[in-house]
């Protein structure tokens, strides 16, 4: 009787951390983007696998063509080409897995998504209930994006608005269907609307899905390793 | 007929937006930009098929600024537009990595340059760079 009551009060002391214990650093998500312009579409899939404790970040791209982007926060970038077996590499601070945008709402780094790093200044800040909108000037080096506006709902990013000098709106996205995975949330539909011409505009439509976290029992693409005799190009 | 649909679903989104900003609601009609890309036939482009032969593209004759504009237009965000004026493998994979560049801002800032100086785009053809206009 007393092991038994041991046994109980061992499960019930540990089992917040039997719960929670699992390894919530790799996140693996499906993604898949559709542009539309000129009246037709184009779609492009992928298989993103992220690991948020050193950012490593690997891009399987599926459709419309298979490569394989390795690349982390210090910008070193492997790009692998299976059916031909070969791999660029390169090192530059643009290309760090820190710029891509899963990194900001993974890390809960929502505030300007990336826009401080890029020289915008924040110049104004509205409450109003539950929805905040921030006002960013973009760095004189930028020349053609003037100003970002970001909408805020319960302290989430639903709205970004690019306008120029003039007060033109170059580009609209649409953040939505955010889910809530314990430690970050994340939308799973961004919806963009770029003005780039007079008469047309150009959508483009990225939804994520199977997002998994935790343990994985075939992690072939964390541990992914390009094949020694793939050979180098430029 | 299905561009006519296309474009009327567009120019309903053009106004559901433009009711959207007047009633301060920062959403959009799923459904509608749903039914915009169901109703279009899907076409699949060549340029990024050839990124596995990213070299040819930076090996190309002469660069046609309506084809990189039209790039751009289409695939701006993935950055195909630079390995058609030619460029570094990755300077144009990072317009992917960065989901269209930082957020889509470099791309739209490469099509106004192009259209801006679309009487001379030497300076971009080749350039390694990943932001082609900066001096």
């Amino acid at each position: 009787m007393k092991r038994a009551l041991l046994i109980l009060f061992l499960l019930y002391s540990f089992f917040p951390f039997l719960l929670f214990s699992q390894n919530r650093d790799r996140v693996s998500i499906h993604q898949e983007t559709s542009v539309l312009a000129k009246g037709s579409k184009s779609i492009y899939k992928s298989d993103i696998y992220y690991n948020i404790s050193n950012d490593n970040l690997l891009v399987h791209h599926l459709y419309p063509a298979e490569f394989i982007k390795i690349s982390n926060r210090l910008g070193e970038t492997k790009l692998y080409f299976p059916s031909t077996n070969t791999v660029s590499i390169q090192q530059s601070a643009a290309l760090s897995s820190t710029n891509d945008l899963l990194y900001y709402f993974v890390h809960n780094r929502i505030s300007d998504l990336g826009l401080v790093k890029e020289g915008f200044r924040l110049v104004s800040s509205i409450t109003e209930n539950t929805r905040n909108i921030t006002v960013w000037q973009a760095p004189e080096s930028l020349k053609l994006v003037y100003q970002v506006r970001l909408i805020f709902e319960n302290l989430l990013p639903v709205y970004a608005e690019y306008t120029d000098i003039k007060g033109i709106i170059l580009k609209k996205v649409y953040y939505g269907r955010y889910t809530d995975f314990t430690t970050f949330n994340l939308p799973l539909r961004i919806t963009e609307i770029s003005y780039e011409g007079s008469q047309d505009s150009v959508i483009r439509l990225s939804q994520f899905s199977q997002i998994k976290m935790g343990d994985f029992k075939d992690e072939t693409y964390f541990e992914f390793k390009i094949p020694e005799n793939a050979s180098i190009s430029k | 007929m299905k561009k006519v649909k296309i474009v009327f679903l567009m120019l309903s989104l053009t106004v559901f937006c433009s009711y959207s900003a007047l009633a301060v609601d920062y959403t959009i009609n799923d459904d509608l930009v749903d039914q915009m890309f169901a109703s279009a036939p899907e076409t699949v482009n060549a340029a990024f098929t050839g990124l596995a032969n990213a070299e040819a593209f930076a090996s190309a004759g002469d660069k046609s600024a309506a084809a990189a504009l039209l790039l751009d237009f289409f695939l701006g965000g993935l950055g195909i537009h630079r390995f058609y004026l030619g460029t570094e493998v990755l300077t144009g994979i990072g317009y992917i990595i960065t989901c269209g560049g930082i957020f889509g801002i470099v791309p739209l800032v490469d099509f106004i340059v192009l259209i801006i100086n679309i009487e001379d785009i030497s300076p971009y053809v080749n350039n390694p760079k990943f932001f082609m206009w900066a001096n």
